[in-house]
């Protein structure tokens, strides 16, 4: 089980692995960089992070702009898209 | 110790105390040892236990330890005068010392890894517990204050006063490429990034190094100190660095497309219907009207990948990553999820203001369940 949301995301024991396995993927060092026509969906899945995104695990933001999962597929990341992939902050 | 004229004589070696020095010597060698207190306040055995390190080192010719930051650390006598000192790791350098510095930077070493808590041996610890036993808690209390009161060697001056004369340089690594190269100067260490940095402070400089019109930065003495030992690494160095600050601002205008208010040298203000979000670009830390709204950027790595058109891909490190997720935080408040996040958030937003304080953040009551059965050992 996992709260989850945007950012703030409380991991119980049992999913810990799968949460490191998923931020893991972030440290690819051959991820893809956006390409004329490129969905953001298709960026995310080159770089291995396209399900962790869609769980809510990660924040993604795109010109400044967070991205709900659902819009993955709808949003155009070109060579001038700004892309921030961010692990979430939890509360102390 | 009480008197400073005293000199004591311990093996072969003759101890004065000088306010807040031991000088040591021993036929032509001598030394001058730096404490952050009053040296009569040491413990025969502290000053014992000095000079037995010395004259192990002296007869053994050789010194080996890791750092807390996995950096190997070698003394190594080459002649009759000439040491040698060897750090490898994260940061890499070799240089020739005389026998005085050598046993300087020893000492150092040595003393380097004790500084958060003044129990250095197995006798300490035996004194408290024998203390406990015979005399209870008080006697406990009485122990350790003695304990703490102790001064501890002002390592990095040791360093330092080694170091700005010898190095000639010190190589930063990463992943086997130097990164970027630490030099002594008059005034202190420069930094001078070499452009292979790929992740990290390092990374996230080299690739904004242009925009920022800087390739070479100033650092302070005593955080050189640390990181020539390994006691440190170059992302906590940096942290305190201005440059960082303004890189962080720089990727904070680039990524979330706002201008941002620079309230001081390390923070930035930003302002909506909740009130007053102050951010710093030091640790990441966030207020809101004046409140300090806790949020934790949790380990282990990675924390967050960025790409920008002008400088493509970069890995952040854990506190820049905190510092835009702080302003995430600020910008969106009402998509924040977590319970603690938001009950913070909800109390700081109240206070600023009643019209603010309506605009409420709830907590819906499944959350509040699952936080509670999370938090239950074995729920």
């Amino acid at each position: 089980m996992i709260i989850k949301g945007f950012y703030g995301i409380s991991p119980l024991p049992g999913r810990c692995g799968e949460m490191a396995q998923a931020m893991a993927l972030l440290e690819r060092q051959e991820v893809a960089r956006p390409a004329p026509r490129m969905t953001l969906a298709e960026f995310l899945a080159s770089a291995g992070l396209l399900n962790a995104a869609r769980e809510g695990e990660l924040l993604v933001l795109v010109n400044g702009t967070v991205v709900a999962p659902r819009a993955f597929e709808n949003t155009v990341v070109d060579e001038k898209a700004k892309v921030l992939v961010l692990r979430p902050v939890v509360g102390g | 110790m009480g008197q400073h004229d005293i000199t004591i004589r311990v093996g072969s070696w003759k101890v004065r105390p000088v306010k807040n020095a031991l000088v040591l010597r021993s036929g032509d060698l001598e030394i001058s040892v730096p404490f952050c207190g009053r040296v009569d306040r040491l413990r025969l055995q502290h000053i014992v236990n000095i000079i037995e390190f010395l004259d192990k080192l002296l007869q053994e010719g050789k010194l080996e330890g890791k750092s807390s930051k996995q950096v190997k650390l070698t003394l190594t006598r080459l002649g009759e005068r000439r040491w040698l000192f060897s750090a490898r790791g994260s940061i890499r350098y070799d240089v020739e010392l005389t026998t005085e510095e050598a046993l300087l930077m020893a000492l150092a070493v040595k003393s380097a890894s004790s500084i958060a808590w003044p129990l250095t041996s197995i006798g300490d610890e035996l004194l408290i517990i024998g203390a406990c036993v015979a005399h209870g808690v008080a006697a406990v209390i009485r122990t350790v204050e003695k304990l703490i009161r102790t001064p501890s060697i002002v390592w990095e001056h040791l360093v330092i006063s080694v170091m700005k004369d010898r190095l000639e340089k010190a190589e930063l690594l990463q992943d086997g490429v130097v990164a970027a190269v630490l030099r002594p100067g008059e005034r202190g260490f420069t930094l001078t990034l070499t452009g292979a940095g790929r992740h990290g402070l390092l990374g996230l400089l080299n690739a904004l190094s242009e925009r920022l019109g800087c390739r070479e930065m100033r650092v302070n003495m005593l955080r050189a100190a640390s990181l020539l030992i390994g006691e440190k690494d170059v992302d906590e160095l940096l942290d305190e660095s201005e440059v960082v600050w303004r890189a962080r601002e720089l990727l904070i205008k680039e990524l979330f497309g706002i201008k941002v208010l620079r309230k001081a040298l390390y923070e930035v203000r930003i302002k909506n219907e909740y009130g007053r979000w102050t951010i710093s670009l030091r640790d990441g830390d966030l207020e809101l009207n004046g409140e300090h709204i806790c949020i934790v950027q949790e380990e282990p790595g990675p924390y967050g990948v960025v790409h920008l058109p002008s400088f493509g891909r970069l890995e952040l490190d854990r506190t820049t990553a905190k510092v835009l997720n702080a302003v995430a935080v600020a910008l969106w408040p009402e998509k924040v999820r977590d319970p603690d996040i938001r009950e913070q958030i909800q109390r700081a937003c109240g206070k600023h203001s009643p019209r603010a304080s309506r605009r409420r953040i709830t907590v819906r009551p499944w959350e509040i369940l699952r936080l509670l059965r999370q938090r239950r050992p074995g729920g």
